[in-house]
């Protein structure tokens, strides 16, 4: 090596200029810069996501004709995906910052707080208005459409998100919430996702109660709560969210130090975790080492239970107004729920058996896998369960609500505990608790989808005997469950995937999930009673 | 303000608790400009919080601090302007390259930083610019940290454990060189280790924190002029305990008793261990470890 101590592996020209331009980026926007950098890769997950349930509806339509994919359909998910990108990335940029402590890095540097974190806004701005170009155009295409039609179609188009103008609004307030909530309440990203979920869904309802208060008239009041009228009172509700959002941003920011305990650790009275480091974490540990995820457990069974609660009778609302149908919303905010419970399952750490401590113990690493896998699976049972009481809750209001769901009790149960699998998993191959929560909920949408499909042709009319319903119930409740324990037993035990690096993980994971992702609906769908008749009618 | 221009830095009664307990009281600390101070301590003795409050990213509950005639609490900007920190635990994207980190750290360093000396401290630490820092060691991360304080050539260098990773050939050259190299332009270093012996040929003045108050606080001449180790030989077994001006600690082994002796008066305390009663009387001085470890020992009880 000479003096210069470069590594020994030269990068190639190319290379080189590539990583002198994000040097440059870097020397001359700062944060601004290394964020655009970190977190694209958030809008482009959900993209694909996104994208990936508009062909697969495509091609279900195709090979199934059971459905179309229209441009309503197609607005929905843009729409969605804005929203969607909005939040995550709120909740990401503070999130990550301070579960990786990089927010110290951050505090050590002569920048005050508005310098820190203006920048840190406009980059989320700039990822969100790629995304509405690039992820719009993408489906428009998809659906055959003129891009510049379908997003202006979609936009105008009013809906469960109330778009045009509001729903810019709505978005941004999104956004600082998620900000905002994981900034203050929780140095957790989950948990903090959980918290800005529900604190939107406040802001929601107290917005609601705003324009209620502006209708006089009764039945206007109500029925214009989901039509365009409301956009004209949503304004004034939206800007001052977004202020109150912003200012307990900037406070936050301003009164930062590394000591500086959370609002959750400052209510149970702990020291701040980082000052005393994973304190509450090794007094579980001691006790058993699957106890980790038991504050996971109670954080998302709060949130669901009060968020789904909430959604129900919001949606309900819109439900009798023949607008909407809920379940597949539900059906999501549930996957992505499992998925991440599944993920932050797994402590980084653990990702590394060779250096973690409980690699370290004279305790068969099954023992400690089957223990977490237990109580993994309880916990994604409580989540259900809680979700599905809430719903039945909310649905006593009226007949209509939440029907599909309640009626596939076994599918929500099994399903979520084979997305929390599929969340424990992928976290073995992501270092980032949120690509592989997303990643996970992915695969898991499309299992569950797949799932709900057959479970459907149930309640067609047509009349099956018992032994067709149990193929049609037991076997792909059997996969859904089964394969994942399956992909978790064969990557831990044979201690394979935990020694390779990132990038073999992640080509690993890629190639994986992807078999899983083509195959696994392949395989819910058709039972070795369909392979047997196939072979030897 | 006489704070601002005799001292880098001045504490007065500082105090910080976490939760309900006190991991710092009354600390009244002052460190010339231009010298090297040691700020010794066991673990948890509250050296790094004393350090992150120095840095204006911890506010203290009591008292007052002044940093290079800044108050940290108020404008920990203008502090971290013009200091360079080196924390126990470092933190950086480690997904970015060394060529990144500087450039990232550069661009809210603009006026100050030394893009000169930035390449010289790569290339003495030997660093590999375009390699992830999450491939990297603790050694090399250490080293990182160290670049990214001193890059910038601040006024004030403050040090928590700033060696713990590095190997013993590249501790002894940033001891020896970088350090005395830093040093050469009347700068103040404020550094806090474990490894005390390899840092007493550096500092000037030392401060011995313990269980959050300071127990000494002087120039290294005078600490080990103060503090001696005598060694008694007598005739029959040493006495358990005795009696003698300054006495800290009293270690009877067989016919051999060893006396850590504070306030040390040449004039007078040999006469007084020479009344004793025994056969011989070794005076000897401390090495900088063994005297901080004498010192802590008997603030903890040790002394009989």
């Amino acid at each position: 090596m000479t003096a210069t101590g470069r590594n020994a592996t030269t990068p190639s020209s190319a290379v080189r200029q590539c990583l002198d331009a994000r040097t440059w980026l870097f020397r001359h926007t700062g944060i601004f810069g290394k964020d655009v950098l970190q977190y694209a890769r958030i809008p482009a997950v959900i993209g694909a996501l996104l994208l990936l349930i508009v062909l697969g509806s495509g091609v279900a339509d195709a090979v199934l004709n059971t459905g179309s994919v229209t441009t309503s359909d197609a607005g929905d998910f843009f729409r969605f995906g804005l929203l969607a990108v909005a939040f995550v990335l709120g909740v990401a940029m503070a999130g990550e910052e301070e579960e990786d402590g990089t927010r110290i890095f951050l505090g050590r540097l002569p920048a005050g707080a508005l310098q820190l974190l203006l920048p840190r806004l406009a980059a989320a701005a700039l990822l969100w208005a790629v995304w509405f170009v690039v992820a719009g155009s993408a489906i428009a295409l998809s659906v055959g459409i003129f891009p510049p039609k379908f997003i202006a179609d979609a936009i105008a188009e009013p809906g469960v998100y109330l778009f045009g103008e509001s729903g810019l609004l709505f978005t941004i307030a999104l956004f600082l919430t998620g900000f905002a909530a994981t900034s203050w309440i929780t140095r957790n990203v989950v948990l903090a996702a959980a918290v800005g979920g529900i604190a939107q869904i406040l802001y929601w309802l107290s917005f609601l109660l705003f324009i209620a208060l502006f209708i006089k008239d009764e039945p206007l009041r109500w029925n214009s709560l989901i039509r365009v009228d409301v956009r004209a009172y949503s304004f004034h509700a939206h800007v001052s969210w977004s202020m109150l959002m912003a200012a307990a941003l900037a406070w936050r920011y301003h009164t930062w130090t590394e000591g500086a305990p959370t609002f959750w650790e400052s209510f149970f009275d702990k020291p701040s975790s980082l000052q005393g480091g994973s304190a509450g974490e090794g007094r579980s540990l001691r006790l058993d080492p699957s106890r980790v995820l038991i504050p996971h457990t109670i954080g998302w069974a709060i949130a669901l239970a009060i968020g789904s609660f909430t959604l129900a009778r919001e949606m309900n609302k819109i439900a009798q107004n023949d607008l909407e149908v809920f379940g597949p919303q539900l059906a999501l905010m549930l996957t992505l729920a499992s998925a991440f419970l599944g993920a932050a399952a797994l402590h980084r750490g653990e990702r590394e058996p060779g250096t973690f401590f409980l690699g370290g113990l004279p305790v068969p690493p099954r023992a400690f896998l089957n223990a977490r896998l237990r109580r993994l699976a309880a916990a994604a049972v409580a989540l259900s369960v809680v979700t599905l009481l809430a719903c039945a809750l909310g649905g006593a209001m009226s007949p209509k609500m939440s029907d599909v769901f309640v009626r596939q009790i076994s599918l929500v149960l099994i399903g979520t505990v084979s997305v929390a699998f599929l969340g424990f998993w992928a976290r073995y191959f992501q270092r980032s608790l949120l690509i592989a929560g997303l990643m996970a909920s992915v695969l898991g949408f499309v299992w569950m989808m797949a799932a709900w499909l057959l479970f459907f042709s149930l309640n067609s009319g047509i009349a099956y005997t018992l032994p067709e319903r149990v193929e049609h119930v037991v076997w792909p409740l059997a996969v859904m469950l089964g394969v994942p324990f399956a992909l978790i037993h064969v990557t831990a035990r044979g201690s394979l995937v935990p020694e390779l690096n990132e990038r073999p993980r992640n080509v690993v994971y890629l190639f994986v999930s992807t078999l899983a992702l083509i195959w696994g609906p392949a395989l819910i769908t058709f039972s070795p009673l369909d392979a047997l008749v196939l072979l030897f009618n | 303000m006489t704070a601002a221009t005799e001292y880098a830095i001045a504490t007065h009664g500082l105090g910080r608790r976490f939760g309900r307990n006190w991991v710092l009281k009354g600390l009244d600390l002052e460190v010339p400009k231009g010298c090297v101070f040691g700020f010794l301590g066991l673990n948890g003795a509250g050296k790094s919080t004393t350090m992150r409050m120095l840095m204006g990213l911890l506010t203290p509950h009591e008292g007052t601090i002044d940093v290079l005639g800044h108050d940290p609490a108020r404008d920990a900007v203008a502090v971290k302007r013009r200091v360079g920190y080196v924390a126990e635990k470092p933190w950086f994207y480690e997904w970015m390259t060394v060529r990144e980190v500087m450039a990232f750290a550069a661009h809210y360093r603009a006026r100050e930083w030394d893009d000169a000396f930035a390449e010289y401290l790569v290339n003495a630490f030997k660093l590999p610019r375009d390699q992830k820092i999450k491939t990297f060691s603790k050694g090399q991360a250490a080293k990182v940290s160290l670049l990214l304080a001193m890059a910038f050539k601040p006024e004030l260098l403050i040090l928590d454990e700033p060696t713990g990773g590095l190997d013993p050939v590249v501790r002894r050259e940033f001891v020896e060189k970088l350090l005395a190299e830093y040093m050469e332009e009347e700068r103040t270093v404020l550094i806090s280790s474990h490894l005390i012996n390899e840092i007493a040929g550096l500092v000037d003045r030392v401060g011995i924190l313990h269980n959050g108050t300071l127990l000494k606080h002087d120039t290294i001449e005078n600490l080990f002029r103060q503090t001696k180790l005598a060694t008694l030989t007598f005739e029959d077994d040493a006495p358990s305990t005795c009696t003698i001006p300054g006495l800290l600690r009293c270690r009877a082994e067989g016919r051999t008793a060893r006396l850590t002796i504070d306030n040390f008066d040449p004039s007078e305390t040999p006469a007084a261990l020479g009344a004793l009663g025994a056969r011989n009387v070794v005076i000897e001085d401390f090495n900088l470890e063994n005297l901080f470890i004498e010192l802590t020992t008997a603030a903890d009880g040790g002394a009989s």
